[in-house]
């Protein structure tokens, strides 16, 4: 038993300094990155890539502690037409604790070749967590006071649920203009959820500058969001969901990282009244090839 | 609660059998780069073949081309076009011999069964001086 604890120990060991040399001599690349939380486009991860997302979201709860919660996501582009995503996910909530809150598996995939007026993208998720506050999609009757609970009685349970959305989206003259719409079931026999997200977004600048600058007006898209619920298959409505409006603002760095932030406004009671989210992420060229490699030259 | 687990477990190992087919090699021999890029530029409507570039003749265009290339395009192709595994070199008479607006709508919607992602992303611009750059590879 010891023995193969210690071998696991230095699998991980040898796994870990392998990712690190290998990030380390990583080349970045710049993908097309939209300034979207909420709100999926159609534009997929460039093929063999990896990208590297922390995605932190604080807000308080009527009547609860303020919470700041933590998502970590591996987007890899597995083919030009699929993108599968894995998150793992966490939070802290002030007077209260820091917990791993679980895990989500999505994919998504490009429905049509090439590009359309209308671009369809079927996506599909698996999530298995307990205490959730990311709010990565809002759906159903989710409410601010979901998040009052203490950490402790939100961990016993535990939501397994599947989801798909139906992302629609255009690009004309600069703009993105995408819409999704959402299905959710909890597993344990609760009705379909469903929630909605609009998202619209332009560059700066549309051509680009001759140099290379961090500052330019190409590197920087702007936006707005709007999301939430829209009730259950039992009732499908718009009354006691959460709504919200968020401002989007991403700015792409020629490294291959990518800055986000969106400050989000509770339109409905059950909403929070203030969200922040932010977003940092890194792009990894060719990281399918590279972890190839990796294995290619060990089993040698 | 095992239930749960199993659910995960097949939903982890159906996704990585389906990365596994993914990245599988082709059984099918591949065709020549040339005869691949040429039959997907092939496919362009009539219309694409008269648009014309509007940065034609404009040096900055090129430069700004090339930086694109760098930042989005070279990670496949090669940082001079010469690709790189399934991705073809760029720099080919089939190429060079392309209208304009057959480049640009390929830039737009990609060949996303062969691997070849859309930039419909980047806007109308960029993509024109994208092409800017490729006209002038060798």
């Amino acid at each position: 038993m010891r023995q193969t604890a210690s071998r696991t120990r230095n699998f991980v060991r040898r796994a870990a300094v392998c990712l690190a040399i290998w990030a380390a001599g990583a080349a970045a690349a710049r993908a097309q990155e939209g300034p979207y939380f909420v709100t999926y486009d159609h534009h997929m991860e460039e093929p063999g890539n990896l990208e590297i997302e922390l995605e932190p979201t604080t807000a308080a709860p009527r009547g609860g502690n303020r919470f700041l919660s933590g998502l970590t996501e591996f987007e890899y582009g597995t083919t030009a037409w699929w993108t599968t995503e894995l998150y793992l996910e966490g939070q802290t909530t002030r007077n209260d604790s820091t917990i791993f809150t679980g895990f989500r598996l999505e994919n998504r995939f490009h429905v049509l070749a090439g590009e359309h007026w209308i671009n369809p993208v079927l996506y599909v998720e698996y999530e298995d967590t307990s205490a959730d506050k990311s709010l990565k999609e809002v759906v159903g009757f989710d409410s601010q006071d979901d998040a009052a609970q203490p950490n402790g009685d939100a961990r016993r349970d535990i939501e397994r649920e599947t989801e798909a959305k139906l992302i629609l989206s255009s690009d004309h003259m600069g703009w993105n203009v995408s819409e999704n719409f959402i299905a959710e079931k909890n597993l344990a026999h609760e009705p379909w959820e469903f929630g909605y997200a609009f998202g619209v977004n332009r560059p700066l600048r549309l051509a680009a500058s001759p140099l290379s600058c961090n500052w330019c007006g190409e590197n920087w898209r702007t936006g707005v969001e709007l999301y939430g619920g829209l009730g259950t298959a039992d009732r499908f409505t718009l009354h006691d969901t959460s709504q919200y409006l968020a401002p989007v603002v991403a700015w792409s760095l020629p490294n291959g990282t990518t800055l986000r932030v969106s400050p989000g406004f509770g339109l409905t009671d059950n909403a929070y009244r203030f969200l922040l989210r932010l977003g940092v992420s890194f792009e990894f060229e060719g990281a399918g090839r590279k972890i190839r490699q990796l294995f290619h030259q060990e089993a040698r | 609660m095992t239930s749960g687990r199993i659910t995960t477990a097949s939903m982890l190992g159906l996704i990585l059998a389906l990365l596994a087919a993914a990245n599988a090699p082709a059984a099918k021999k591949q065709m020549p780069d040339a005869v691949r890029l040429a039959a997907a530029l092939n496919k362009a409507p009539a219309a694409a073949r008269t648009a014309p570039n509007p940065y034609t003749g404009q040096s900055d265009a090129v430069l700004a081309g090339r930086k694109l290339f760098r930042q989005h395009c070279a990670q496949c192709h090669g940082e001079e076009a010469q690709g790189r595994g399934k991705a073809p070199s760029l720099h080919s008479a089939a190429l060079q011999q392309t209208p304009p607006g057959v480049l640009f709508w390929f830039l737009r919607n990609g060949n996303l069964r062969k691997g070849m992602p859309s930039w419909s992303g980047l806007p109308e611009q960029e993509r024109w001086q994208l092409v800017s750059y490729l006209e002038t590879l060798p």
